[in-house]
């Protein structure tokens, strides 16, 4: 990534620092002092740079005793830095109604008080144990004020339009400072996420162009097997290079066909469905029924849960999947239980599928969930089903994971769902 | 035609989930005509336990010692890497020849395999004549000039 972009940007942090200080130091005037800061809050990239100037400045320009730099925080203000010899509110936070500073911001106005005991915005008993006599507000960015810049006297003190002007101007700089870093935040993001996007995708052709790798190597083997059992009137053989052909083909059709399943999933989800999970569970074993008879499976259902706010085709595919998953990892020596269970999980709705199957190692807990897995010959599907469900789950929010406590001990399946709470209460 | 030792038929062990494949190579060093004996394990768990001599269904085991292993890397169940870490704990194989033979031409997974102490990496031809010429000289180096330690 850029240095552009860089958060900790020590170089760019002493930079402004330094220029800053310089001008302090030296006998400038407002104007000359006021285009430096200008110049620093342009360079900032953090919001710790721009803390840096605007207090200092804000103080150095009015020459008052103090000068405070807020940022609205919600309903509040939060004093995030303050330039005095003690600082009387940094750190703090008010509600925007007990302070000037939100009463600045709500109004889109500056607020010039010469004497706060003579000011009814004032909350006079907040200011009485200070040495505060007069200040002067203005919002940062006049349309929906993101903060407010203060400056304040021991004494009393007419502040002039000039000096008015100068803070409006120092507050503009900031407000597109401000802005500035926002945008830089929302790129890094933006980036770091289409890294993580990449790389994902990298993999996935990875697998893909090995999973379709293997029919085809198969199928160009058996053309040239054919061949050659032509050549020597091998009737055996070519119809066992047929049947190899033939069956890498199959393997072929499949996983493109599942490939296909893959990239479809996880488009048009709508978690607008409200349903019963019990109900959903009940509506999937039905289409189990003969899988279920068939291998005389015990399943048992404890639905706790409030309707599920979801999309109710889509999870059902999840239990589908799930449920299939049990049956087909059985446990040829000991009879097959599902237990279904669904409850609140804090704001998440969970359900759980365990099964006495054939569990799995722990150490592959997360590899089952990768596309085009099968961690057991099972003769059948090529595993995608596992994957596809947690691309379901995951769009909705949620999350899945397997637990086992080794081979021969059974496995349990858990996703959850982030509540979504019914639109028409609130 | 060349011949191997004399001696009992050196044997080549074919550790691959694919059996169709499985097949492919059966056929191709059949026609390499150097006289060994074919053994397929379907998966990591079915190699171990020969190799290792792990008694499987309660029979009596008896380690079996190949003149060469052909391991395939990707496999469900355990991997062609986890195959060869296992192989390699074992003072009884650590010196097993065994030569990986994959669809992946991954360089991660081929320095991967080496890491693992696999003695060479083979990739799957895509026709039946490259196999059979990749075959023919396997079988004659591995099974007629090459020195086993046993």
């Amino acid at each position: 990534m850029s240095r552009f972009l860089s958060v900790e940007d020590p170089e760019t942090h002493a930079l402004i620092e330094g220029l800053l200080e310089d001008e302090l130091r030296r006998p400038s005037t407002p104007g000359e002092l006021l285009v430096i800061a200008v110049q620093a809050l342009s360079l900032a990239r953090s919001r710790a740079a721009i803390r840096g100037v605007v207090s200092r400045t804000a103080r150095a320009l009015s020459g008052a005793d103090g000068a405070t730099f807020v940022l609205r925080d919600g309903a509040y203000c939060s004093y995030v830095d303050e330039d005095a010899i003690s600082p009387l509110w940094k750190g703090s936070r008010f509600p925007l109604e007990a302070c000037i500073s939100g009463w600045s911001m709500l109004n889109r106005q500056a607020a010039v008080i010469p004497d706060i005991y003579a000011d009814p915005r004032i909350p006079q008993d907040a200011y009485r144990p200070t040495f505060v006599r007069s200040l002067v507000m203005v919002p940062i960015r006049n349309d929906d004020p993101i903060g407010a810049i203060g400056t304040y006297w021991a004494e009393h003190h007419e502040a002039s339009e000039a000096e008015v002007r100068l803070l409006q101007s120092l507050a503009g700089a900031t407000s597109v400072a401000l802005e500035n870093v926002g945008l830089l935040d929302d790129l890094r993001e933006s980036l770091e996420m289409l890294a993580r996007q990449n790389d994902d995708l990298q993999h996935f052709i990875r697998m893909i162009s090995h999973d379709l790798k293997t029919p085809v190597t198969n199928i160009g083997n058996y053309v040239g097997i054919l061949e050659t059992c032509v050549e020597r009137s091998d009737e055996a053989g070519v119809r066992c290079a047929a049947t190899g052909i033939a069956a890498s083909s199959d393997h072929l059709g499949q996983l493109l066909r599942d490939l296909s399943r893959f990239l479809e999933t996880g488009r048009d989800i709508a978690p607008t469905d409200r349903f019963s999970l019990g109900d959903l569970v009940h509506d999937v074993l039905t289409l189990h029924g003969s899988a279920l008879e068939r291998h005389d499976v015990e399943v048992v259902v404890d639905d706790r849960s409030p309707p599920w706010m979801a999309d109710r085709a889509r999870i059902g595919d999840v239990l589908q999947s799930l449920v299939d998953n049990a049956i087909r990892y059985r446990d040829p020596d000991r009879p097959l239980r599902i237990q279904i269970e669904a409850s609140v999980d804090g704001n998440s709705l969970r359900c759980c599928v365990a099964d006495t199957g054939r569990g799995l190692d722990p150490a592959h807990r997360e590899r089952i969930f990768g596309v085009f897995q099968r961690l057991e010959d099972s003769g059948e599907g090529s595993g995608i089903g596992l994957s596809i469900a947690r691309r379901i789950v995951e769009a909705h929010g949620g999350t899945i994971q397997a637990e086992s406590d080794g081979p021969g001990r059974g496995a349990r399946f858990c996703f959850t769902v982030p509540r979504i709470l019914d639109p028409g209460k609130s | 035609m060349e011949s191997p030792a004399p001696g009992r038929a050196p044997t080549v062990l074919v550790v691959e989930d694919d059996d169709s494949y499985a097949e492919i190579v059966r056929l191709c060093l059949e026609e390499s005509s150097v006289a060994h004996r074919f053994v397929y394990a379907a998966n990591g768990r079915q190699a171990l336990d020969y190799l290792l001599g792990r008694s499987a269904g309660g029979q009596a085991g008896e380690r079996s010692s190949p003149h060469l292993v052909l391991l395939d890397l990707r496999m469900p169940g355990m991997t062609g890497f986890e195959v060869l870490q296992e192989l390699r704990r074992n003072p009884e194989t650590l010196r097993l020849p065994v030569v990986v033979l994959t669809s992946s031409e991954s360089r991660t997974d081929i320095a991967r395999a080496y890491e693992h102490h696999a003695n060479g990496v083979l990739v799957k031809p895509m026709t039946y004549d490259e196999s059979r010429a990749l075959l023919r000289c396997v079988a004659s180096y591995w099974l007629c000039h090459n020195q086993t330690p046993s």
